[in-house]
């Protein structure tokens, strides 16, 4: 993460920082518009689909409205046949799966944000944490001391 | 005072549009991490109670409608489609697709909603309910006859009544939320520029989408092997 | 008046110029209420929040005194037993979630945020005043609720008692809090995807000062804790009014639930309430013995730690309410694993202190208070950590001289240091320093006789949320009450010695305290975008020793008396060139 200044561990004058500074910061050419009138310099504006990023195509879009809708027929068919107690595992795994391709396709974490990436496997851990944790008082609480 | 050559739909104290539409989407994520913990409350104390009664819990689950639940997973599902595909008009400055396919977005949720009413008065009809003195009816009758407890019954239905209703108030609100996309739209306030407001209220949509694959297996298919003759 | 500092060996920059006091600054841009309330500066969001956070202190502090009031006799000298549960109620309900949660993050981490990691406003300028609008429509039901008559269930709403038996007016009650909550949401939110995004140039993860490494955790804490009593709160309403819910035992359910869910989030709570005043802390101590913080990413990431760890815990609130044996073995290890990150924070602290050039000023005399106190506060919590004593120690007024210290002793007190130390840049006028310190020093005596007897109290057995008790204890109970009585003239005093401060306080330069960070860049206090221009970060935030700011331009004359051992002279065996030169290394 930190880029250029990182290797100062030797002083402050081998820094390079007297290179960086404005020699008279009240008038030093600002990079962007100046804060206090953001209309001010005028800056070449991005190209309008810079930001953009990809757009999907949408034999993705309905590929994966198709294999959600396959898994929820699936788990409906097999919840009624049944797999006797593995019966909600399954149910869940089915409904994991669809989750993580609505996540990963079509609410775009394929585009590979980090940051938004860690939000999303946060929040799964953040309940996990409450899963775990409950589930060790309430499946425990009928074993007996000793 | 030279003309301001950035875009009209860059907020003031954003730097460019891409930091803007970066903020934009990680707030919205940010946000459904919130959404994520709040239902975990409500799983997490239907995980235990259906670890600690299963038997009655696949017994109320079994008398609870199959096929709405699967005709509004269908609607559910055909919604997120529709509203990706309205992301994807945004980007390219289509604005007559793109508020047709939030239309319809805001149809299919509504048809979820409309469903759901049919489902509720059924249920309401048939007294699956979960007070004292509502509780009634063939769920009643069958708990009592497999020789299972009607409290943990009711029990049951106060989880399917209430995660049900939360899970309904939010596409509510998304359906809200998308209308007012449409006027958006529709005022021209949705250039390609500003694509990121569709696709952060597209982000929420998909989280109930995706709250309800969960909501729908362990609510309606706990019981599914268990026949009834109605 | 401004002396360039000469280290052996370096040549430091001179100190910056003294800018032009800004015209409009971010007070007087816009006059009128209207403006006020359809503000989306976050300065002036950070004021409307301080404001308002005020009144619910006092609030508290009056149910407070009800409370104290009344225990001075040992059948309850003011109160009937009714009202006396509805004034511990109001007491915890205000305090904690009108008062010390909002405290440091919405008002100081809304203010200051932005401007120490060099940004024009938060990420979300609107959305950050819709939080100031929700907080107060959350706080109006509850006081509502509370003036209405009161709740009367302690501010731990436990079912039963809270579903069916109590008459008070506990659904507004839980309504207002529930619709606070969001407001937490809203600005933790809006504090994390500022910090992420918005930097400005050079401000890397690694130059972050400390203050913002705490909010981050704090923000983490409330996006993802709060949420859960969200629904919780829901649940309990919905089994309240309509007489049937998850957590009646009646029909198989289980009070302990709630216990579970409430304290998922209410534990995480208080560590929202305690991360802000820790960045406080490193804040001020680092300024106020004009040091460099010891191990800077050591305490940075213990900030992460104590956020993450803290969600593990809850159940040591419910050792003896009935969960498993195994259960509270596990929460027993991990409350005690949690404390590892907090010592870290306190042996870094004090390894900044030693052979620093210390000053007394009234935000370094709260910050130490906080150090001192929660040392104490904390380690009293291994006790309570402890199944063993736990068993002995719960619910008696051990365990509320324990959340006293740290959270009065604590947070208070570090919601204090950051005012004081931050009051000259928000309001462009410096206090009375002599004034000041009495205050400090006030509170931290009246807090010490408040606080210390009741943790004799708790020892021997007197239950808590009682309003009688067995006539031997009552000595402890009024040495308590005394101590409160000064504790809330100590806390009057700033109340006083600040307001007048507006108007006749001397005007305060951009950086009275000669402090590195970006938020005292600008002029006292700053314009409506905090910077003339887009900073660019050098270096990290603590360069005292070398006396560099973020941008890597000089410091002023730190205050305090400009003699042989004025800490701005830095030569000898604490400069550069001795013992200590590590510490002048360029960090980040």
């Amino acid at each position: 993460m930190p880029q250029a200044a990182r290797g100062c561990r030797t002083g402050f004058a081998a820094c390079g920082i007297a290179n960086k500074l404005p020699t008279n910061i009240d008038q030093a050419e600002p990079e962007n518009f100046t804060m206090s009138d953001p209309h001010a310099t005028p800056v070449a504006t991005t190209s309008t689909t810079d930001h953009l990023g990809e757009t999907d195509s949408p034999a993705m879009i309905v590929g994966v409205f198709l294999a959600v809708v396959l898994l929820s027929a699936a788990n409906i068919g097999l919840s009624i046949v049944g797999f006797g107690k593995y019966t909600l595992v399954v149910q869940l795994a089915i409904g994991t799966m669809q989750a993580g391709l609505v996540s990963f396709y079509w609410m775009h974490l394929r585009q590979g944000d980090k940051v938004v990436i860690l939000t999303g496997l946060a929040s799964i851990f953040w309940m996990g944490i409450l899963f775990v944790l409950f589930m060790s008082d309430y499946m425990t609480r009928i074993m007996v001391i000793g | 005072m030279s003309a301001s050559t950035h875009s009209p739909v860059l907020k003031h104290h954003f730097e460019d549009l891409g930091q803007q539409h970066a903020s934009e989407r990680l707030g919205m994520w940010m946000f459904l991490a919130t959404e994520v913990l709040f239902f975990a409350g409500l799983f997490g104390a239907y995980t235990t109670y259906r670890l600690w009664y299963p038997a009655e819990f696949e017994a109320a689950s079994s008398h609870l409608n199959v096929l709405y639940a699967s005709i509004n997973t269908a609607l559910l599902v055909t919604s997120s489609l529709t509203m990706t595909f309205a992301i994807r008009a945004a980007k390219l400055g289509n604005r007559g697709e793109l508020i047709r396919y939030l239309l319809a977005t805001a149809a299919l949720g509504t048809a979820f909603m409309v469903v759901k009413g049919f489902e509720y008065a059924e249920d309401f009809r048939e007294h699956i309910l979960p007070g004292a003195g509502s509780f009634g009816g063939e769920i009643k009758a069958d708990a009592e006859a497999r020789g299972l407890d009607t409290g943990k019954v009711r029990l049951f239905l106060c989880f399917y009544y209430i995660m049900t209703g939360i899970h309904g108030v939010h596409l509510v609100i998304g359906i809200g939320v998308v209308l007012w996309l449409v006027q958006q739209s529709y005022t021209g306030k949705i250039p390609p520029d500003n694509y990121s407001t569709v696709e952060v209220v597209s982000l929420y949509w998909h989280l109930v989408d995706a709250i309800w694959l969960f909501l729908m297996p362990l609510l309606y298919l706990a019981g599914a092997s268990i026949k009834h003759s109605h | 008046m401004s002396i360039a500092v000469i280290h052996g060996g370096l040549a430091a920059s001179p100190p910056p110029p003294e800018p032009e006091p800004a015209t409009p600054n971010y007070l007087n841009n816009n006059y009128g209420i209207w403006s006020w309330l359809t503000t989306v500066d976050h300065k002036r969001i950070g004021i409307l929040y301080l404001i308002s956070i005020s009144i619910f202190f006092i609030g508290g502090g009056i149910a407070a005194g009800v409370v104290r009031t009344n225990l001075l006799s040992s059948t309850g000298a003011i109160v009937t037993e009714d009202a006396y549960n509805r004034a511990f109620t109001a007491h915890g309900v205000l305090m904690l979630f009108f008062f010390l949660i909002p405290a440091v993050p919405a008002v100081l981490g809304n203010f200051l945020i932005p401007m120490m990691i060099g940004a024009k406003d938060l990420a979300f300028p609107k959305l950050n005043l819709a939080s100031w609008y929700v907080f107060i429509a959350g706080a109006a039901c509850s006081t509502w609720a509370i003036l209405a008559g009161g709740i009367d269930t302690g501010w731990t709403l436990y079912p039963p008692y809270s579903t069916r038996a109590s008459q008070a007016n506990v659904v507004p009650g839980i309504l207002g809090v529930f619709i606070s909550g969001f407001s937490s949401i809203m600005t933790g939110l809006n504090i994390m995807v500022t910090v992420h995004k918005m930097r400005c140039p050079g401000m890397t993860w690694g130059r972050l000062p400390l203050f913002v490494w705490s909010l981050y955790g704090t923000s983490l804490i409330q996006l993802l804790g709060t949420p859960v009593i969200a629904v919780t709160l829901i649940l309990m309403g919905t089994e309240r009014i309509s007489g049937v819910g998850i957590f009646d035992p009646s029909i198989g359910g289980d009070p302990l639930l709630f216990q579970h869910l409430f304290w998922f989030y209410s534990h995480p709570a208080v560590y929202i309430m305690i991360l802000p005043g820790m960045g406080v802390v490193s804040e001020v101590l680092t300024c106020f013995s004009r040091k460099n913080i010891f191990g800077y990413h050591a305490v940075a990431w213990s900030s992460m730690g104590i956020a993450v760890v803290g969600f593990m815990l809850w159940a040591h609130h419910m050792f003896v309410a009935g969960i498993s044996f195994y259960s509270a073995l596990l929460f027993s290890f991990l409350s005690m694993l949690v404390a590892v990150p907090s010592a870290i924070k306190v042996f870094n602290w004090t390894a900044t202190l030693y052979r620093g050039s210390i000053t007394f000023q009234a935000p370094m005399l709260f910050a130490l208070g906080f150090v001192v106190l929660f040392v104490i506060g904390g380690l009293t919590g291994l006790f309570l950590a402890t199944l063993g004593t736990d068993i002995h120690l719960h619910d008696t007024y051990f365990v509320v001289a324990h959340f006293h210290f740290v959270m009065v002793g604590g947070m208070v007190m570090g919601y204090f240091a950051g005012l004081h130390f931050w009051w000259p840049k928000m309001t462009g006028r410096m206090y009375s320093d002599w004034w000041s310190r009495v205050a400090a020093s006030i509170i931290i005596v009246g807090f010490f006789l408040t606080f210390i007897p009741q943790f004799i109290l708790g020892y021997h057995g007197m239950p808590r949320r009682s309003p009688n008790y067995a006539p031997e204890f009552q000595i402890y109970n009024v040495m308590s009450t005394a101590g409160a009585s000064i504790l809330g003239l100590g806390y009057l005093l700033p109340a006083c010695y600040l307001s007048l401060s507006l108007f006749f306080g001397d005007r305060a330069t951009a950086n009275p305290w000669s402090a590195t960070g970006l938020e005292w860049v600008s002029a006292s206090p700053p314009t409506v975008f905090n910077f003339e221009f887009t900073p660019v970060v050098v270096c990290g935030p603590y360069e005292y020793a070398i006396g560099v700011d973020q941008l890597g331009r000089g410091l002023p004359e730190p205050p305090g008396p400009g003699s042989a051992d004025d800490p701005a002279s830095r030569d000898g065996p604490t400069g550069p060139a001795g013992p200590m030169k590590k510490e002048t290394e360029v960090v980040g």
